[in-house]
């Protein structure tokens, strides 16, 4: 397939990408101590599973997933554990005579993939803690699983990679095409694709010579070459998809709903590491550039090693640093500190000097020109955006979309007035989502009150009817009971309603629930199983209330 | 002959138009059976804007009662843990005018946290509790489950040996908020910062 279609906006920044791919690919020394973040990835933190003063290699698992969503964190050197608190682990090479002993490695059994079974191969995944490793961090064995509820026909290679200065995915395919096209195959099985496709950009003519030659080689799916423009964003998934199979990613959706799976050429080659070889996590190659590095390029650094000692190990001169940015100009975020450590998502560090990236000229008003709707990839409105932003108003954003922003930073970068449009999105991002956890809360908050008030209503009722139980046995050698039948007929009727109206929604809260779990047993219930007690409770007290009632006209 | 026809079509005139009133009062009598709302929408409505910490400083046994007095027509600003948000969203529902909080507003959330050596095991805060977030037997030590705790403060008042604290709620990192600078857009050249702020140095 050459057809292209397109996606609408996108900005052409100078692309500095040659300055690293000079130097061929090589290994930084290994650290004396790694710092492993426990959340390296989206989701829930990992849960730590050894002891401070434990002796680990390289490989050993030191963090379980936390729930469905999280992933599993291994060491990344061999040595001791020397701290563990709740946001990371600390692990520090032997010193003394044990100092001098190479790094030990522990491995998993070897798989076959084309043999084992989809089971086997989807929890391997998940104990070598792989994640996506193109920024998100998304648990590669989750995102495996979406078979479960959609249909799916292509795998997307991910290897555009639009971004300035970055070019770790690049390096990936001119050194390891073939692994990476056995990883892509290993996961189009996963997910039951039909075929693969490869999007990169024709900045790249080495890793798509070296793709032409792997690709014979790769069974048992057909994989096609699509060579697209360089534009900024193309390497996003929405845009990708879109200008690969003319595809819509529905707004608020994923890509699995059009029937597509992308990922990353680093994530896949570390799937292959994961199964073939039984080797989980624990290094990555990042890119190393910018104007403050004397040996820009790329390397292959183990997780945790604090950015300071690679950025030295290529040659860092600190006087000429200004801003280190990690991921690229446009989407990363600049670093405070030096000494932050390598994560899984960190595929470039970016030394910049003052003429490189200068500072962002002092903000003007919005002129209304239109440039950053000319420029948007996912067809928003950002000026109105920013209005809304700036106001606080939180309902006018939900309704232009503001969730639909993929922060490619286009916008703020063709702004004549140098405003910071996608913080100012971000920012309303997280407000938005911090008012969503809150309203849940409150609701969460509600259906327990609601709860306790039916409980009480019950018990309440119970003791009323013993006492009338009780009343009535007391009563009965003396006299039948004469007294307003008419009324107590009455009570009875509407007590019985009561009842069929507490059963009617016993009967529509045990339907929501099994609506519920059917459509997605993943999701959190609790809300509506108390929903159910909570009815459960009220039809246990109209109960007691009616037999009360009846009790004392019988006798 | 034409006073019979006359009345004919005088009768059939008042069956049809009777037959229609018929027809549409059933299909109305129908329809507000069969699309019946309960309750009042409207108190829903306001209780969807109340926090739900269910700590009753309104005056209130809870929310929804307090949702249910506004609606007949009582103050809104009676919400400390809502703040001045809550009036704000009130206010705009409503159609009222905002006013200010009666009371003090809380400066940040809380949790209510029991010093476990001291508890006797008295169950005095578990009956207090209105949301079922304190654990325990009689007898035997309890505790708050923190998540569950709306921080309403209620359990404090009923504890007979005070071993119940209120301390700051911690927030976990995936809701940290950014630190939003003033934006200088629309600050005179004079009146500027030297450098913008957002810029971030090593």
């Amino acid at each position: 397939m050459s057809r292209a279609f397109d996606f609408p906006g996108g900005v052409y920044p100078p692309e500095r990408k040659t300055r690293s791919t000079e130097r061929p690919l090589s290994d930084t020394p290994l650290p004396d101590r790694v710092v492993l973040p426990l959340s390296q990835h989206s989701g829930r933190p990992a849960v730590p599973c050894v002891a401070v003063g434990e002796q680990v290699h390289t490989g050993t698992l030191i963090a379980q997933p936390d729930n469905m969503i999280s992933s599993a964190l291994h060491a990344s050197i061999s040595g001791k554990v020397v701290e563990i608190n709740t946001a990371h682990i600390i692990i520090e090479k032997d010193t003394g005579n044990a100092g001098d002993k190479k790094d030990t490695e522990t491995r998993l059994k070897p798989l076959d993939w084309r043999a084992a079974e989809p089971e086997t191969l989807l929890e391997r995944l998940d104990t070598s803690g792989v994640v996506g490793l193109g920024g998100a961090g998304f648990p590669t064995q989750v995102k495996a699983r979406v078979r479960e509820r959609h249909s799916l026909d292509t795998l997307v290679v991910n290897a555009a990679e639009c971004e300035p200065y970055i070019t770790a995915d690049d390096v990936t395919l001119r050194h390891f095409a073939a692994d990476v096209l056995e990883g892509a195959q290993l996961m189009a099985k996963l997910a039951g694709a039909e075929q693969i496709l490869v999007g990169i950009e024709d900045n790249k003519p080495e890793a798509i010579a070296a793709l032409e030659a792997a690709v014979p080689k790769s069974l048992p799916l057909p994989v096609v070459i699509n060579v697209i423009e360089t534009r900024y964003p193309s390497g996003g998934e929405r845009q990708l998809i879109k200008k690969l199979l003319d595809r819509e990613v529905p707004s608020g959706g994923l890509p699995a709903d059009v029937g597509v799976l992308c990922h990353n050429p680093g994530t896949l080659s570390a799937v292959l590491h994961a199964v073939r070889d039984g080797a989980p996590l624990t290094s990555r190659i990042v890119t190393l550039t910018g104007n403050a590095l004397a040996r820009p390029g790329n390397y292959r650094v183990r997780l945790g090693t604090p950015m300071r000692e690679l950025l030295q190990h290529a040659g860092l001169n600190a006087a000429k640093l200004t801003t280190l940015i990690h991921g690229g100009p446009m989407m990363g975020v600049a670093l405070t500190d030096l000494d932050t450590p390598v994560g899984k998502t960190t595929n470039c560090l970016i030394a910049a000097t003052a003429d490189e990236l200068p500072a962002a000229p002092t903000e003007s008003p919005c002129i209304r020109c239109g440039a950053c709707e000319d420029v948007c990839p996912a067809s928003l409105l950002p000026q109105q955006l920013h209005w809304y932003a700036r106001a606080g108003d939180d309902a006018r954003l939900e309704r232009y979309h503001l969730f639909d922003c993929i922060e490619c930073g286009a916008c703020s970068y063709v702004c004549p007035s140098h405003i910071p449009l996608v913080d100012d999105y971000r920012e309303a991002k997280a407000r938005l989502r911090l008012k969503r956890i809150e309203a849940t809360k409150a609701e969460h908050a509600k259906h327990r009150f609601e709860f306790r008030q039916a409980r009480l209503a019950r018990e309440e009722a119970e003791k009323q009817a013993r006492r009338e139980a009780r009343l009535a046995q007391a009563k009965r050698p003396s006299q039948a009971e004469e007294n307003d039948g008419a009324s107590n007929q009455a009570d009875i009727r509407s007590l019985r309603i009561a009842q069929t109206a507490a059963k009617a929604a016993v009967r529509k809260a045990e339907k929501t629930l099994a609506r519920a779990a059917q459509q997605d047993p993943q999701q959190d219930l609790s809300d509506l199983e108390t929903q159910l007690a909570t009815a459960q409770e009220n039809l246990k007290a109209a109960d007691a209330k009616l037999s009360a009632a009846r009790k004392p006209s019988t006798s | 002959m034409q006073a019979s026809n006359t009345l004919i079509s005088l009768l059939s005139a008042i069956a049809v138009l009777a037959g229609l009133g018929v027809g549409f009062g059933a299909l109305l009598g129908f329809v507000s059976e069969r699309f019946k709302v309960k309750g009042n929408p409207l108190v829903e409505k306001i209780d969807a804007l109340l926090p739900q910490t269910q700590c009753g400083q309104c005056g209130y046994p809870g929310c929804r009662p307090y949702a249910e007095a506004i609606n007949e027509g009582d103050a809104i600003n009676k919400c400390p843990p809502g703040g001045e948000s809550t009036i704000a969203a009130l206010a705009d529902l409503l159609g009222r005018e905002p006013e200010p909080l009666d009371g003090e507003s809380q400066a940040e959330e809380r949790v209510a946290v029991i010093r476990e050596d001291e508890c006797i095991g008295c169950t005095k805060c578990i009956q207090a509790c209105p949301v079922d977030a304190i654990i325990g037997a009689a007898k035997q030590m309890h505790t708050v489950i923190e998540d569950e705790c709306t921080g309403c403060d209620l359990c404090i008042a009923p504890c007979p040996v005070d071993c119940i604290d209120m301390l700051p709620r911690s927030t976990p990192l995936t809701q940290w908020q950014p630190v939003v600078n003033a934006s200088t857009a629309d600050l005179i050249a004079s009146d500027r910062a030297e450098e913008p702020p957002h810029v971030a140095r090593v």
